[in-house]
């Protein structure tokens, strides 16, 4: 945030939370992402098998065949893989990267506001608990792409590749990636459908949607409900500015 | 074909003499006349009248007599004993009347054999035929039906290394490939000719494949979907030509169906591609010393162990097994002890388990499914009949094998034994594969799990989250 705005931060009304370079990968992230489910559909319902569901050609022609899914599915993993890779970087050198970065890691607090809100949910609180820059449930989105990423770009490797793959881990056979990569599927789409769009999009207090994930701009009221804790630092900061 | 050695004891060397060496019959394969018997010529075989087999076979020819008769000390260019009725040098006479007015006899002889020239040894039969799905209903291989003769695609030169439609690394000329199913119907880009890099040899049609992930081609051979009958829920019995004598006179006997061979049994080949195979359970006496295995001959188990064995023959058969009872196993591995000395411990391989009598004399039975076992079954694939393209697994879709009840993986092959097993046992197919099932059950089943308890707790935490919104006000 620049110098100024860290003067005005009593009278400002909106924050820009997420600049160009993060909004940018996360675009790329989610439309590779919601490309790699739509059509990783079709190539799970061919599977059949012990544990997975059977479906007819048709249903599979409807996606436009196996041939195609298939070619569009591993362009847009080789874009996420890109974007994880940028990423990875982009935490490492940029220095904002890295602040983010840190922000995001886990703490204790983080352990004692998932009980504090569970509290508040059953009526056993009466104020919801104050998160600062990202609260634990925005934490877990986050490392649950990085774990997302970490099994499906690994899996998926075997499934591209798998002479190299069988050199290179042979104790990680094809049949054994297909059956973990198909499953992790499952979970990140339910968490990303159910569980991420609900916070984003769906929940009552910013439906029917938001469009933070466009401009990058959050509201004062979003960040005094959602974020008091960071709005206090950022006054600090500003108040520091004004003295110095 | 069959001649004397330098590893033959001396007690061979006159029935050599009086035999003759075994040539090979080239009429075997190159004789079109439909009167060429290949029976007769096994029959010649069995009598040793080796020099005398191939012109026996002829159509022309007739041989009479039995070499096996004569003495060691009898000289074939000779003759002798004339007035032991007992014993009968084989005599050669011709038929007159095939041979023209000057003297000649016509050998219908061809370059390339006709297909049922190759039948005569490469014939198998199916025995388990029930319900509308008989033998004869049954299309015979689409190459043949579609004008190609075996020959075709098993070409040999002078050399007669004939191709067998696999790749052999073995075979020195490297246009073999070509003559591969996917030499024909794909292309082979190594190949040294353009017309066999194109492929479609012999109007083959291209195969495409659309929609089949490339990782079949890595672990499937060819014949896995397209050979074979269409699978079903079991493997079923058949016989062959070479191991059940099919066609020889006195031999082929309709009520024999030992040596069981079932198929087609999917199976992981030498190549590491699963493969359909037939497949024959060993069952056999032995010695075991160490990590040698020697096998013990029938007579010495009859001399040992007949009168424990032979006590049988008139009880119930194991299908058409003579049964043979655990009690009669460790009287017999007892025997074989007290006779073998220091050839090793003896054991009986029977139905994919290995009998053994521990130190207390208790028998045991150790069975090892990890592949290396003497006791795994022998296998070796099969290639036709080939089925049309419209036949080959997958034309229904993926859930032709990839489906919790499809024959590929789940079918049964039965673990054939004359040891009488309580209720019969079968193994299913994907343990001939190398897969690991369970584990792949096991890790869809922990995935499931971790499914349902994250997302129970995230649509909880929804759950409270929209509660507090909607009926408390926050404050």
């Amino acid at each position: 945030m620049k110098n100024a705005d860290l003067k005005n931060i009593a009278q400002q009304q909106t924050f820009k939370r997420f600049d160009l370079q993060f909004r940018i990968q996360h675009m790329v992230l989610f439309t590779s992402t919601i490309t790699l489910i739509i059509t990783g559909i079709p190539l799970w319902l061919s599977l059949g098998g012990p544990g997975h569901i059977w479906c007819s050609q048709e249903v599979i022609q409807a996606f436009g065949g196996l041939e195609a899914a298939r070619i569009i599915h591993r362009w847009a993993a080789a874009v996420l893989i890109a974007v994880s890779v940028y990423h990875l970087f982009y935490s490492i050198i940029s220095r904002r990267g890295r602040r983010e970065f840190i922000e995001l890691l886990p703490r204790i607090k983080d352990v004692t506001d998932v009980t504090h809100n569970f509290m508040y949910f059953f009526g056993l609180r009466k104020t919801r608990p104050q998160f600062r820059r990202y609260s634990y449930y925005e934490k877990f989105d986050y490392w649950a792409v990085y774990w997302g990423c970490v099994i499906m770009i690994g899996t998926g490797g075997v499934l591209w590749f798998p002479r190299l793959a069988e050199k290179c881990i042979p104790w990680l056979s094809y049949e054994l990636a297909l059956e973990v990569h198909a499953d992790e599927a499952i979970l990140a789409a339910l968490a990303l459908f159910v569980w991420h769009f609900y916070n984003v999009h769906f929940n009552p207090s910013r439906f029917p949607g938001t469009l933070l994930w466009w401009h990058g701009k959050i509201s004062r009221e979003e960040m005094l409900r959602d974020h008091p804790l960071e709005l206090e630092k950022l006054a600090q900061e500003g108040q520091a500015e004004q003295l110095s | 074909m069959g001649e004397i050695t330098d590893q033959d004891p001396p007690k061979y060397v006159l029935r050599w003499m009086i035999s003759g060496s075994l040539p090979i019959n080239c009429l075997s394969c190159h004789g079109n006349d439909p009167a060429q018997d290949q029976s007769e010529f096994a029959l010649q075989v069995f009598q040793q009248n080796h020099r005398w087999a191939a012109t026996g076979s002829c159509p022309f020819a007739n041989v009479t007599g039995d070499a096996s008769t004569l003495p060691d000390t009898y000289d074939p260019f000779m003759g002798g004993f004339s007035d032991n009725p007992a014993i009968k040098p084989p005599v050669v006479t011709y038929d007159k009347t095939a041979f023209d007015v000057k003297g000649r006899v016509f050998f219908d002889i061809v370059r390339k054999p006709p297909a049922w020239r190759c039948y005569f040894c490469h014939s198998t039969q199916d025995l388990e035929k029930a319900g509308p799905d008989k033998e004869w209903t049954r299309d015979e291989d689409v190459h043949l039906q579609l004008g190609l003769t075996c020959v075709d695609c098993h070409r040999n030169g002078l050399d007669h290394k004939i191709t067998r439609g696999a790749v052999d690394p073995q075979h020195p000329d490297h246009q073999v490939e070509t003559l591969t199913c996917e030499g024909c119907h794909i292309g082979d880009p190594a190949a040294g000719l353009p017309t066999a890099v194109l492929g479609g040899r012999l109007g083959a049609p291209k195969a495409t494949h659309p929609g089949l992930p490339p990782i079949h081609f890595e672990k499937l051979s060819c014949t896995a979907c397209h050979s074979g009958n269409w699978p079903g829920k079991k493997a079923t019995l058949v016989r062959t030509s070479r191991i059940h004598r099919l066609g020889l006179h006195g031999k082929h006997r309709r009520e024999e169906p030992l040596p069981h061979i079932a198929a087609p049994v999917f199976a992981l080949a030498e190549d590491g591609k699963i493969t359909p195979q037939k497949m024959i359970w060993p069952a056999y006496w032995a010695y075991s010393k160490g990590d040698k295995v020697t096998v013990i001959s029938p007579e010495i188990i009859k001399n040992v162990a007949g009168k424990v064995l032979e006590g049988n023959l008139t009880e119930a058969l194991v299908d058409d097994w003579n049964s043979i009872t655990e009690e009669q196993i460790s009287q017999t591995l007892a025997l074989l002890a007290a006779d073998g000395g220091n050839d090793g411990q003896p054991i009986y391989v029977a139905g994919g388990g290995i009998y053994t009598l521990d130190e207390a004399g208790k028998l045991t039975v150790e069975e090892d499914d990890s592949g290396q076992s003497i006791a795994q079954p022998y296998t070796w694939p099969l290639a036709h009949d080939v089925r049309p393209a419209a036949q080959s697994l997958g034309v229904n879709g993926c859930q032709d094998c990839h489906a919790t009840d499809s024959p590929f993986f789940y079918g049964e092959v039965a673990v054939d034994s004359p040891v009488k097993i309580e209720p019969a046992a079968s193994i299913p197919m994907h343990q001939m594969q190398g897969q690991r099932p369970m584990l792949y059950v096991n890790v869809n089943r922990f995935f499931k799990l971790l499914i349902i308890i994250t997302m129970s707790i995230l649509i909880l935490h929804i759950i409270g989250d929209l509660f507090r919104r909607l009926f408390r006000h926050s404050e």
